[in-house]
């Protein structure tokens, strides 16, 4: 295919966009915070009153639409910066002017880029922020089923769990993993410039590093999980058959009956505590894939700017649009992984999967 | 366009017949004649500009920057005319001077955006 049709189909794509980007974009702060700061649950219904589908679902479309118009907006003029470079490219073949204008075209991409990048660190923040407040409240109701249920040792468990995750994932998405993904963003700036130096090599190790790092904290967060929880199952079973043969024992007359009614008890809190762990687990989702839409938009529009500059022949620009959209998969997949964790811990947990 | 492209193969025809003639002005004429052809080019070349601010003003392109990227290409441009002219005219050292002149020109035209990036990236550490 002639370059020609591959710069007509690009404008094409751009023309097809504008029209949804020409609409007003309503401001980022009402979409970043899904769970109230002064939040608490009472009870099972204050759970399922806070996971309202329609309120909910109308929160993350809303979320959604506006996130697509900033994309396509980003889309569109990174698009319009490779079809210049590309006609540029196309008459001019002195390799330092080609170098020179490369570098001038990625800092004005990186500029319409960071807006974005600024906008998804937020939002990944609020995420992660409004997902301990949430894991916070639901400590006590969790708690006061599980040991109304007989599960002493795992309610234990779940509020030495949530408290370690929510502590810990803040620090480390925070302070370790988004920090490195910034790094990174800078690292793919500077390729362009005229040193000789290969910056994207280092990116690449670095997002090797957060791969790796990913995969090694959820893997030992869910081993250590699985592992607590298959003990504290095994010392909950054996609290319950005490407790019955206590009851059934030194109580008299009616010991017997009340040994066994105590099943009865058992199986309606542990019923009531599966409902609230089954809601947690929904909310927790809700409240993350606000982050991980945004995360994925992004990259995904930079992917297909990315296919368009790697057909036009702007390879350095290619190059570094490659990076930036890894910035966007990496902050999506440690989202990703807080949301893994959290569901884990509502899941394995308190209903005792294993 | 055909205009454009007889008055160059017009220039060229001149330019051969004074070079065989051995006058001094040969390698001269060039120059005003690319500037010619330069400035005829651009005239063309403004309902293409006009075409892409309407893309990028309905895209919410921020128009500064698209003003800065098309300034670019356009020092880019002239100086490779400028380093043709000068290779052709052997003077390679001039050439690589105008080389040298467009990037400073292109490197301070970008630095406010190179300004705005580290202000940014400075606050995205103070929210860390």
């Amino acid at each position: 295919m002639g370059k020609a049709i591959k710069i007509l189909i690009t404008i094409l794509l751009i023309m097809l966009l504008t029209p949804n980007v020409c609409a007003k974009q309503e401001g980022i702060d009402e979409f970043l915070n899904i769970i109230p700061d002064d939040i608490e649950i009472k009870s099972e219904q204050s759970l399922i009153e806070l996971i309202k589908i329609d309120k909910l679902f109308s929160y993350l479309t809303a979320s959604f639409k506006n996130v697509l118009k900033s994309c396509a907006s980003v889309v569109v003029s990174l698009c319009i910066i490779v079809i210049l470079l590309s006609v540029f490219s196309n008459f001019e073949k002195n390799k330092e002017l080609n170098k020179t204008i490369d570098s001038a075209a990625v800092v004005v991409a990186a500029a319409l880029i960071f807006n974005a990048v600024i906008k998804c660190i937020d939002v990944c923040s609020a995420n992660i922020e409004s997902s301990s407040v949430f894991c916070k409240s639901c400590i006590p109701i969790v708690l006061s089923l599980c040991v109304a249920s007989g599960n002493t040792f795992s309610a234990a468990v779940f509020s030495t769990t949530i408290s370690f995750l929510t502590s810990i994932s803040q620090t480390i998405s925070q302070y370790i993993f988004i920090p490195v993904i910034i790094v990174m963003f800078c690292l793919s700036l500077l390729q362009n410039t005229d040193f000789s130096f290969d910056f994207l090599a280092i990116a690449n190790q670095l997002k090797k590093f957060i791969k790796w790092g990913i995969g090694i904290f959820i893997s030992i967060f869910s081993i250590s999980v699985s592992f607590q929880t298959f003990l504290s199952a095994s010392q909950d079973s054996f609290v319950k058959r005490s407790i019955k043969s206590a009851v059934g024992t030194f109580v008299p007359v009616i010991g017997s009956s009340l040994s066994a009614g105590l099943d009865s008890v058992f199986a309606i809190a542990a019923n009531t505590k599966n409902t609230i762990a089954i809601c947690g687990a929904i909310v927790v989702l809700l409240i993350f894939l606000n982050g991980i839409i945004n995360t994925f938009v992004y990259g995904f529009g930079i992917s297909v700017v990315k296919i368009f500059a790697s057909t036009l022949g702007v390879k350095n620009f290619c190059k570094s649009l490659a990076v930036v959209a890894d910035t966007f998969y990496l902050m999506c997949a440690v989202v990703s992984c807080c949301a893994i964790m959290t569901i884990v811990c509502f899941f394995v947990v308190c209903i005792n999967i294993i | 366009m055909i205009k454009y492209l007889v008055f160059i193969v017009c220039a060229l025809v001149l330019v051969i017949v004074l070079k065989n003639a051995k006058s001094p002005i040969a390698n001269i004429i060039v120059l005003p004649i690319s500037v010619c052809v330069l400035l005829l080019c651009l005239s063309s070349l403004e309902p293409t500009l006009e075409f892409t601010y309407l893309l990028a003003n309905e895209s919410g392109f921020n128009n500064e920057y698209l003003s800065i990227i098309l300034k670019c290409i356009g020092i880019c441009f002239l100086c490779s005319i400028t380093t043709r002219l000068c290779t052709d005219a052997g003077e390679t050292a001039l050439s690589h001077s105008a080389e040298i002149i467009c990037k400073i020109n292109i490197i301070s035209l970008t630095l406010p955006i190179y300004i705005d990036l580290f202000k940014w990236i400075m606050k995205i550490w103070e929210k860390l």
